[in-house]
């Protein structure tokens, strides 16, 4: 159950989404089937599901030229709008990443200029068919901040990972939905092992360091982290 | 063999970038060169460390930083941009979302295709290995044939050659006897060995009888000279399964009769 608040913030990305629509006086009209998704739908929460599913079908339909795919492949064209879109829709999580890495907001800054610039140099680092670009973008600066934490060169790639199908990044409304359940479950997890998670990514310590910061046995750090790992990633299956 | 569990918490490890212990590393790194499972791990691993980058939130870099980016990416060295009409040539990456789907439909059409074609091989093998094994029995039967033919015509030169000495030992108080051997296989043949037969004139001719257990007529076995000390070695094809209640030899016209004359010359002993 969605509260009205909510779903008025819902039909607001909708109509983001194309269903409204300019007349030739410069007049704002619905499209017809925010037309039809108006007048037939009598709750909040019913209207929003229908604009859902209108939104799905007209992807289904026709090639959506804002795709995250069809953005990388303008950029390996060299089209500079392309990544002014790309940075303008992802800038939120490569900073927050850098920022909660390194806990400075002109070294977060850096990293964010060196996360896109490398992206417009190499597009072709990230394969559209393996990876979805949020979360390229957000390992990217993770481990470029680690480097920097560390003092290390920067790495020339990053590894290859798998994400589950069952989280939509690349859908605005769909990714913030996503973060929100991650949250929650990382939130869920017991505090030790949540702690230990943290320390090892995004403080980038080793298991040594954190049994050591810890006072834990390595055996205990261990455990911790794969289970930690694994209680996340069952919550997406 | 090496089981999987026991690189599950260094697995988790390396995935995060923390594992430090530099022996657990090597070890793990030689194990993941050579298991396809545990790089597949890995990756799943890595993949729900990425979900830890993905919960971060926080508030917005400056505006700065976009024109900061822009400006560099104003001086960067690039390829010039290609026309719109090729770009848009690329697949829409909805229909890629599709891709391992039709990767795996496709993989499955072609495992039933495989599974299909295993099926039709190894019934063709199983004809195959049927039919060897009966040309192996029948070239068995063959050389067991062809053994026995060899030893027959060893006996038959052996007592037809020239040089052989041909002696009957009898009872010293009796004069030779008249004798002859049969040796008889149903559809294989017939060897005769005679001794001290009373030769005969120009037109008669001795011919050999098979007298059938079930009572029918004598079937001819063949005719046959002796030699001038009465010696004579015949050898006829057989055809028929008859099972012989005795062999009898009579003294026919030349060229043989249809029917035995009468008497018997020589019959079964006793």
């Amino acid at each position: 159950m969605i509260s009205t608040q909510q779903s008025a913030r819902r039909i607001r990305e909708t109509r983001e989404q194309g269903l409204v629509q300019t007349t030739a006086n410069g007049d704002a009209r619905l499209s017809p089937q925010a037309d039809e998704l108006c007048n037939e739908s009598s709750t909040p929460s019913q209207t929003y599901l229908k604009g859902k599913r209108l939104m799905r079908r007209s992807r289904t339909q026709a090639p959506n030229l804002e795709d995250d795919g069809y953005l990388i492949a303008r950029m390996r064209a060299g089209d500079k709008d392309a990544m002014a879109t790309v940075y303008d829709r992802y800038r939120g999580i490569v900073y927050a990443v850098a920022l909660r890495v390194l806990g400075n907001t002109t070294a977060a800054e850096d990293v964010l200029q060196e996360v896109f610039l490398r992206l417009w140099r190499n597009p072709n680092g990230f394969d559209v068919e393996r990876g979805k670009l949020p979360a390229w973008l957000a390992v990217s600066a993770r481990n470029r901040s680690i480097d920097v934490l560390r003092q290390r060169p920067p790495e020339d790639h990053i590894e290859e990972f798998a994400i589950s199908s069952n989280i939509d990044l690349e859908d605005g409304l769909a990714r913030t939905e996503a973060v929100e359940k991650i949250r929650a479950v990382i939130s869920q997890l017991p505090n030790e092992q949540r702690k230990s998670l943290e320390m090892a990514y995004f403080d980038g310590m080793t298991h040594s360091e954190i049994a050591a910061k810890t006072g834990e046995p390595l055996g205990t750090v261990k455990t911790r982290i794969r289970t930690g790992l694994l209680t996340l990633r069952k919550a997406f299956q | 063999m090496t089981d999987h569990s026991q690189y599950a918490e260094t697995l988790a490890l390396y995935a995060m970038g923390a594992l430090d212990n530099r022996e657990e590393r090597v070890e793990l790194e030689a194990h993941l060169q050579s298991c396809v499972e545990c790089r597949m791990e890995l990756d799943a691993l890595r993949g729900d460390a990425a979900l830890l980058a993905l919960s971060t939130v926080g508030p917005m870099p400056p505006q700065r930083s976009r024109e900061r980016l822009l400006g560099a990416i104003e001086s960067e060295p690039r390829k010039a941009p290609i026309s719109r009409k090729f770009v848009l040539g690329v697949l829409h990456p909805r229909w890629l979302a599709i891709a391992p789907v039709a990767a795996t439909l496709l993989l499955a059409i072609f495992s039933l295709m495989l599974w299909r074609e295993d099926a039709r091989l190894r019934h063709n093998l199983d004809k195959a290995q049927t039919t060897l094994s009966t040309q192996s029995q029948q070239l068995q039967e063959m050389q067991s044939i062809r053994d026995q033919i060899q030893e027959l015509q060893l006996i038959r030169d052996l007592v037809k050659a020239r040089n052989a000495v041909h002696m009957t030992l009898v009872a010293s108080k009796w004069p030779a006897q008249p004798q002859a051997k049969t040796i008889y296989v149903p559809r294989k043949g017939l060897l005769l060995m005679a001794n001290n037969l009373q030769p005969l004139p120009g037109d008669k001719v001795y011919q050999l009888w098979l007298v059938p257990a079930d009572g029918s007529a004598p079937m001819s076995f063949g005719t046959f000279k002796t030699d001038p000390s009465g010696n004579a070695v015949m050898h006829h094809p057989v055809k028929t399964d008859k099972r012989p209640k005795s062999f009898a030899i009579t003294i026919e016209p030349e060229g043989g009769s249809l029917e035995p004359t009468m008497p018997v010359v020589m019959g079964p002993a006793g």
